[in-house]
């Protein structure tokens, strides 16, 4: 349903003197591809600077991609403009990280659902009203408070309103960029199960971004894994996360905190030394190997690239064995 | 042995909304050279009581009504304010929760490191700085003297995490506080800060407290864990008692409604329904009671007393109708 190719997002920094010509770039996304099937959630993870949220809002044309493709049912979305962007923005629409400050404060609940009905479809008024009464009550929200404003509700509620918004217009895709992280952990599991009703419901499309790998685990069918702009690692989730294949995920897997004393007591950590190196200056070759405790000589000279490792599972490392 | 000993602490904030008592009578000890870990949620009084702690809260709006904090033999509460600075640093620290700003982007580490120690210790220069590398290097960061002469933007994340508990250890405290020491980071990074910590524990003996929300970072690193909600105690026990000896309801609905890697994907969640209470309404009943699936008439009417689970008096909840028996071991 939606296939991204190649996808590429170069942000320019001038660097040197003030008059220097020489201009370098950002990667922040440097080739993705992936493709998200109907009624699928792909998770997509990942560090800080990844390029996980920068990948969301390409797809989302928020942010202008250098290169690659994004077809959504056939359709390139790349270059739209004005009716046939908005025509594709009701097909596929996005909730955002902080509840906080995703809503307008000046505007009632009413208003905020109202908004993307009035600039993407020609509902009378009435139809409307209807249509935002019904929306309140798919998020689990009373009516009743359809006329107050955002400060007056929580952390859950409001991050409640963000995703009824985002399903207003009855689209087929949801960009979820990171939606529970800012919330308590008993609001988190509140509004996760709330994303699998709806999207039973609906028979939506997920492509959930988070950096909390068990909030990921939940919720996905598959999950991409990603390192300093690309995809280290794809595929079902049940395969990525019990047999990791990257030496990245084996990584991230391994620090992730156990709520569970006797297992935290016994487990082995893996880890990596280091922090994640500057997307200006990228390492020659695998752009994990200086961080890698498998690295080889290969691995400082040539790009790995991402080729199938189990029959569910696709990961870029010169270390494991393709199939 | 107790080295910290806090009794009956109530903390009020006066607001235009009203009284928010964000720490209720709040009872608890730190043993020396322990890791305790203060678990809740936002508004659960975990952060308000350490900063308490430390004399760092605003007052007003905050107003201490009651209480007492012994530091060996001494209450916390009646010293003033330049009483609290010797203490502070010396003997008790603290590390926040944002390495983004608490360091001063105008001033070099060097200079931040130093201001320590010219102000808390009668070394001169030329010792102090051989301390604050000496620190440094204990802490794994790498090319210490590079670091030393940068200025903070110039850091990652962890790195100036690492410089904040470098700075928190100069003075060899007995006691760390750390505040959500990991939130802001990266799952990779925040592995190696909570390795780092045990480390200081177990190679110089320092208690730590440690408030988080989350309950994988408790599960690894704290010997006794104490539950807060609305101000007031849930459960305190040892880690294992809090896992798979849990009493008090809302640690059992916390327990399960965390996603953790042993889920299957499609797995539901059991969440704890409703929303954290409002602190300006919370009288003499159960904070927890309209959350609560054991609920009964009692809870509505009275607070519960806090009540001892085993015989050697390790384990505490403050529950009427407490959850039985084990679970999930």
């Amino acid at each position: 349903m939606l296939e991204v190719k190649d996808l590429k997002v170069h942000f320019p920094v001038s660097r040197g003197g003030l008059f220097s010509k020489e201009t370098r770039f950002v990667k922040a996304v440097d080739g993705v591809s992936f493709d998200l099937k109907p009624g699928e959630t792909l998770g997509l993870v990942g560090e800080s600077g990844c390029g996980k949220s920068t990948t969301a809002r390409a797809i989302m044309q928020l942010i202008e991609a250098s290169g690659g493709s994004i077809k959504l049912g056939g359709q390139e979305l790349m270059g739209l403009t004005g009716v046939q962007l908005n025509k594709v923005r009701q097909q596929i629409q996005m909730v955002f990280q902080n509840p906080f400050s995703s809503l307008n404060p000046r505007m009632t609940i009413a208003e905020v659902l109202s908004e993307p009905l009035k600039s993407l479809t020609s509902f009378t008024s009435k139809q409307r009203l209807d249509r935002i009464q019904y929306l309140m009550e798919v998020v689990n929200l009373n009516p009743k408070f359809l006329f107050r404003y955002p400060h007056e509700f929580s952390g859950g509620q409001r991050q409640r309103i963000n995703i009824a918004r985002a399903l207003a217009v009855e689209p087929k895709i949801v960009v979820l960029d990171e939606p529970v992280s800012a919330l308590d952990v008993s609001i988190q599991a509140q509004i996760i199960n709330l994303l699998q009703d709806l999207q039973k419901q609906f028979e939506l499309s997920y492509l959930f971004i988070a950096h909390d790998l068990s909030v990921v685990k939940t919720l996905s069918h598959r999950v991409a894994v990603m390192y300093l702009g690309k995809i280290v690692e794809i595929g079902d989730t049940s395969t990525v996360y019990d047999e990791p294949q990257h030496p990245y995920t084996q990584a991230l897997l391994s620090a992730v905190p156990i709520p569970d004393p006797k297992r935290e007591r016994e487990r082995r950590r893996m880890l990596l030394t280091g922090e994640i190196p500057s997307p200006i200056n990228l390492p020659r070759g695998c752009s994990f190997n200086p961080r890698c405790p498998k690295a080889f000589a290969r691995c400082r000279v040539e790009e790995p690239k991402l080729e199938p490792k189990t029959v569910s599972s696709k990961a870029s490392c010169h270390a494991v064995a393709s199939i | 042995m107790a080295i910290l000993k806090v009794s009956d602490l109530v903390v009020e904030f006066h607001t235009d909304e009203g009284i928010v008592r964000a720490v209720d009578r709040l009872n608890f000890e730190l043993e020396a050279g322990e890791v305790l870990g203060i678990v809740g949620e936002s508004g659960s009084g975990k952060s308000v009581s350490c900063l308490t702690l430390m004399g760092l809260l605003p007052i007003p709006p905050a107003k201490i009504r009651s209480g007492k904090i012994l530091f060996g033999d001494n209450d916390l509460l009646k010293y003033s304010n330049a009483e609290m600075r010797k203490i502070r640093g010396h003997e008790i620290s603290m590390i926040f929760q944002d390495p983004f700003t608490c360091l001063n982007p105008y001033l070099k580490i060097s200079t931040q490191l130093m201001e320590v120690m010219e102000f808390h210790s009668k070394k001169t220069p030329a010792e102090a700085r051989r301390r604050c590398l000496e620190v440094l290097e204990q802490l794994g960061i790498p090319d210490p003297e590079l670091r030393f002469n940068s200025y903070p933007h110039q850091l990652s994340g962890g790195l100036k995490q690492r410089i904040m508990i470098a700075m928190s250890l100069l003075l060899q405290p007995k006691i760390l506080i750390a505040d959500e020491p990991t939130t802001a980071l990266d799952v990779t990074i925040q592995a190696q800060i909570l390795d780092l910590l045990k480390q200081i524990n177990k190679d110089h003996g320092t208690s730590i407290i440690l408030i988080t929300h989350d309950m994988g970072v408790v599960a690894g690193l704290c010997d006794r864990v104490q539950v807060m909600y609305g101000g007031r105690l849930a459960e305190r026990g040892s880690s294992d008692d809090i896992f798979y000896r849990t009493r008090h309801p809302y640690t059992k609905g916390l327990l399960y409604s965390i996603p953790s890697l042993t889920v299957k994907p499609g797995d539901r969640l059991d969440p704890i329904p409703g929303a954290p209470p409002d602190l300006t309404r919370v009288g003499d009943f159960c904070a927890f009671a309209d959350r609560c699936d054991f609920v009964q008439e009692d809870c509505r009417t009275h607070r519960p007393p806090v009540t001892q689970s085993n015989e050697d008096g390790s384990h505490w909840f403050e529950c009427y109708h407490p959850v039985e028996g084990e679970k999930n071991a």
